[in-house]
């Protein structure tokens, strides 16, 4: 077969680091021989998430419910929020099953409507192997080398001399291949006393467009590769990296796990409360009404925080109050606040900004909104959100406890430890949740807790279990003041707390480590958090403290074992 | 309806040549032995659980016939497995101490991971993680051929804690959605696709498991044990793969996540019963989510944030939560009833099963002390069925429940009772987790040595 037509997508990068320098010219005689280390290799697995992101890429066109079976591999857990945590990739045996099924159906799928069929209909397997190392290039973020052709070769063999089987044979070992599951990097050579080797430009393109985009490498960043080793210029490519619009996918991505907004799967609001039309929460219609409000609550809260990263930074972050309506949120959610605006909350004005949603049970759908400026006494900036005070309760009332344990851990950065054994966790009996809460200051086994936590979860009172405004809850009116000295801060109510959030350093400090946590899957560098967070008080330039971050060395080198 | 592995095998005119699955050498044929662990949550009030046949002390050892006893005169908690008397055993008197000596945290997840793994939990980033493998998948070498689905983690709605860990400490997350379960067993190729890629997929997975196999030697050591555990489990599917659509034929469930809790409890049973009719499995877990407010009288309630904690305090908690574990043990006797279905060899599914009833507390109220445990089945005689077994508390570690409620002696460390599980089953573990914890009084408490009366 022509393999000369294989290697020229891949020559630019399938020359593999010299295990050792060139010997000097004319070396001097005293010098002591610099000893190299062996390239270190890493490996982390990728994320369900980046996976079903990644697939889109890696096979355009795929129909997005192929996609989304990646969302069926079993969860990863947690750290600090987020599911990229370098300790917590193993794989089990559900994995592999799952995994395998996804890859064999996605090939299957894509394969009979896919150009490198068509491209290759009546001809030699050669045309079949060439679409399929195509394929696996994207897949594996990296050029296809030349000995990973004779397995494309055999894999496709097994087809028979059939096409559309080769393909799918092919496209399916691919979608299984260690480089296609892995972020593989690969580091140069380094002197043996060093403590951080660097990452090969071929490692850092793809490791770029993975963590930035959830997407292989672009042809420009394949082209910059080899000088990404300098500083400066991955400096500049990051930067021209950011301009893509994927980026704001992964804005959206990053903000979804800090928000927490997992939460909103779970949905759960009192039918007689905030759905008195409903005969009840198993009869018809509740599932899809609290299934309804809750992907549009998603949606709201990501195309927020997408537009305020993007187009604007920090104070449009902590700031901004335009928000995208959907008509299930203008009756559900903001219909007090479209009121005063002068506004119907049936019929709203304005252009549709239209999103797209995907659910397990209804699949992808375009849903229809506009963007209208709230009031400032309702709402400022992503403290404020709806889809982030939404569900945070049992049901029927929302929980001070949680609300202000986001903060605490989420906004704050505060390490907060779970409950002692056998302390009692749960409050009961009469009376208002603050009532409820003053036993927790009673109490001195609680109060070292909860006397921080509270405080931030009380403000928020404002804002129901469906994240609407309200001025009272049955009957009793709400009562939003906080005694937050502890931090620092005198304000009252909700849009003063998220006032001081905004304005508070140590806020923007956590927010970074948020962001290196979510970039650098959770190897923080403290040194490096800091500097950047110093920058970040400044500046408020969200995208320039990503770069910041990325940039770094942290990002571009791995430990020397 | 009684159901034959044979007949239901022979529907799939699998048994004509000898009676021998095409994969299964004739020494698997003989009825293979199975663990099985029912997983409920709050665990029980013990006053509502505990019985004390003929007036027996609590402060002695002791073992008593279950089948002498009327059904009156099993505890409320218990009385749903009366008709099942011959073929369970209880043991009564077992403790979690080891969470006692371990750091504080949320007492749901150090109950989880200690209950079923003996261990001390980790922490990965601040959070609590498994540190050692838990005691059922110890076994999966033991009972299971390479060719089998290891093991099957079904959950019904989401177990707050997930303490399951395979081998390599990776949290194993029960399945709540009986679909993905059938998928995972049963699931053949959608259609559209090649004749050749249907065929060819155990020669796929042996391609792509060579590619890890063939990794450069310069990764770093934990990339490496991932890659090649990776690789291991390949190999394993390399084997399985596609096979069970053709030879165990199942229509697929019709409920998903959305059913009812008693359609997805019924859609996860009957998948597991045909997992192990099929011997498709021979380790598995059937973890449950408690129980909705209707089936404890209380509509609408969260039973754990309603009731769960205010047992010691509240008659009507321990009421509600003594209900809830009846409740749970007429699910525990549908279980026994549809592996008792299943004929096998010389008796049944059940029969060549050990069922292990447990909890991740003792109590609703975060207790540690008189952790509930039954045992069903037997795993062919291996287990001692049909006793009711008695330890006095023995640990010399003081816990105060409620306030001014001290005791001064907890019962026996859990990890000998599944110590032997595991000897029971052949696999000699000289301990599972920890082997031993300081007393109060400065002793060392053992967790090694074996439960009398609990093996056959």
């Amino acid at each position: 077969m022509p393999r000369s037509l294989l290697l020229l997508l891949t020559a630019a990068c399938t020359a593999a680091p010299s295990p050792t320098p060139a010997p000097p010219d004319d070396p001097p005689v005293d010098e002591v021989p610099t000893l190299l280390r062996e390239p270190v290799v890493t490996a982390q697995r990728l994320t369900r998430r980046q996976l079903e992101r990644l697939i889109t890429e890696v096979l355009p066109g795929v129909p997005l419910y192929i996609a989304a079976q990646y969302r069926d591999l079993p969860p990863e857990p947690e750290r600090h929020g987020f599911d990229n945590h370098h300790e917590a990739d193993g794989v089990s045996a559900a994995w592999v099953d799952r995994a395998e099924q996804i890859a064999v159906e996605a090939a299957a799928r894509w394969v009979g409507e896919s150009e490198e069929l068509r491209g290759c209909r009546g001809r030699d397997a050669a045309c079949v192997v060439q679409a399929v190392a195509g394929v696996a290039a994207r897949a594996w973020r990296r050029p296809v080398r030349e000995e990973e052709l004779g397995w494309i070769e055999e894999v496709v063999g097994f087809g028979g001399g059939d096409v559309r089987a080769g393909l799918e044979l092919g496209v399916a070992a691919v979608l299984q291949d260690p480089a296609f599951f892995y972020q593989i990097s690969v580091s140069e050579p380094a002197p043996v006393e060093a403590s951080r080797l660097p990452l090969t430009g071929e490692s850092l393109a793809a490791k770029l467009a993975l963590t930035l985009l959830g997407a292989p490498p672009t042809s420009a960043l394949i082209a910059a590769a080899d000088g990404l080793g300098a500083p400066e210029r991955l400096r500049e490519v990051a930067a021209e990296t950011l301009q893509d619009a994927r980026f704001g996918e992964t804005v959206a991505a990053m903000h979804h796990q800090w928000l927490d907004l997992d939460l909103l799967q779970s949905l759960y609001l009192d039918h007689e409360r905030y759905f008195p039309g409903l005969r009840g929460d198993a009869g018809p219609g509740y599932a899809e009404a609290t299934g309804r409000l809750a992907r549009d609550l998603r949606l709201q809260a990501e195309q927020f925080v997408t537009s305020a990263v993007i187009d604007g930074g920090w104070s449009q972050l902590t700031g901004g109050r335009t928000l995208w309506i959907s008509p299930t949120l203008a009756s559900e959610v903001h219909a007090g606040e479209l009121v005063a605006l002068g506004l119907d909350p049936m019929a709203l004005p304005g252009a549709p900004f239209t999103l797209t949603a995907y659910t397990p049970s209804e699949g992808y759908q375009q849903v229809d909104g506009v963007l209208v400026e709230l009031p400032a006494d309702r709402r400022s900036g992503v403290f404020t959100l709806p889809g982030l005070h939404a569900g945070r309760g049992d049901g029927l009332r929302s929980s001070v406890v949680d609300r202000g344990l986001w903060v605490l851990r989420r906004a704050l950065c505060e390490e907060v430890g779970a409950p002692p054994a056998g302390v009692e966790t749960v409050l009961t009996g009469s009376g208002s949740a603050r009532e409820a809460l003053e036993r927790h200051a009673a109490d001195p086994s609680c109060a070292a807790c909860h006397d921080r936590i509270d405080p931030l979860g009380l403000p928020w009172e404002s804002y129901d279990l469906a994240g609407a405004w309200r001025e009272q809850e049955g009957g009793v009116p709400i009562e939003p003041a906080a005694d937050l000295g502890a931090f620092g801060w005198q304000v009252d109510g909700a849009l003063g707390l998220a006032g001081a959030l905004s304005a508070d350093a140590r806020v923007r400090a956590c927010y970074v480590r948020q962001w290196a946590r979510y970039l650098h899957g959770g190897q923080v560098d403290e040194a490096l958090v800091q500097d950047v967070a110093a920058a970040f008080a400044v500046s408020g330039e969200v995208q320039t403290m990503v770069l910041d971050l990325v940039a770094s060395e942290a990002f571009s080198t791995v430990e020397a074992p | 309806m009684s159901l034959s592995r044979r007949r239901l095998l022979q529907g799939a005119g699998l048994v004509a040549a000898g009676g021998l699955l095409p994969w299964r050498t004739a020494a698997s044929v003989t009825s293979p032995t199975r663990l099985l662990v029912f997983y409920s949550m709050h665990g029980c009030v013990y006053e509502g659980w505990r019985m004390r046949p003929g007036g027996r002390p609590a402060d002695q050892a002791w073992d008593a016939p279950l089948h002498e006893l009327s059904e009156a005169a099993f505890s409320p908690s218990l009385r749903p497995l009366w008709p099942w008397r011959e073929r369970v055993s209880v043991v009564d008197g077992l403790a979690l101490a080891s969470p006692l000596r371990d750091r504080a945290g949320f007492a749901h997840t150090i109950g989880a991971l200690h209950g079923w793994t003996g261990a001390p939990i980790g922490l990965s980033a601040g959070q609590p993680v498994p540190a050692a493998p838990s005691f059922d998948q110890l076994l999966v070498p033991v009972l299971a051929a390479p060719w089998q689905v290891p093991s099957l983690e079904l959950g019904v709605g989401t177990v707050l804690v997930p303490g399951v860990a395979d081998a390599h400490h990776t949290p194993l997350p029960a399945q709540p959605d009986p679909r993905q379960v059938w998928q995972r067993l049963f699931g053949g190729l959608p259609g559209g696709q090649s004749q050749a890629l249907y065929s060819s997929r155990a020669r796929l997975v042996d391609a792509v498991a060579r590619r890890y196999e063939a990794l450069p030697a310069g990764i770093v050591q934990a990339g490496r044990a991932k890659l090649d555990r990776h690789a291991t489990l390949l190999r394993e599917l390399e084997l399985r793969v596609g096979g069970f659509a053709d030879v165990c034929p199942t229509a697929a469930p019709t409920v998903d996540t959305d059913g009812s809790y008693d359609e997805r409890f019924e859609a996860q049973l009957a998948l597991l019963q045909t997992a192990f009719a099929c011997d498709l499995t021979r380790v598995a877990s059937l973890q449950l989510e408690q129980l909705p407010g209707e089936e404890v009288g209380q509509p609408g309630a969260d039973v754990h944030v309603d009731f769960a904690h205010d047992i010691l305090g509240s008659a009507l908690a321990a009421d509600v939560l003594t209900t809830h574990t009846t409740a749970t043990a007429a699910r525990f006797a549908r279980v026994l009833a549809a592996l008792d279905a299943v004929e096998e060899g010389d008796g049944t599914v059940l029969d060549h099963t050990l069922v292990v009833w447990m909890s991740e507390l003792a109590d609703g109220a975060h207790g540690w002390d008189q952790w509930p445990v039954v045992l069903a089945g037997g795993a062919a005689g291996r287990f001692r069925m049909g006793r009711y077994l008695r330890f006095p508390a023995t640990t010399p570690i003081a816990v105060e429940p409620a306030p001014g409620l001290v005791r001064e002696w907890i019962g026996v460390p859990h990890q000998r009772l599944l110590l032997t599980v595991l000897r029971g089953f052949g696999l000699q573990a000289g301990q599972l987790g920890v082997g031993g914890l300081l007393g109060d009084d400065g002793s060392v408490v053992d967790c090694t040595s074996s439960l009398e009366g609990v093996l056959g």
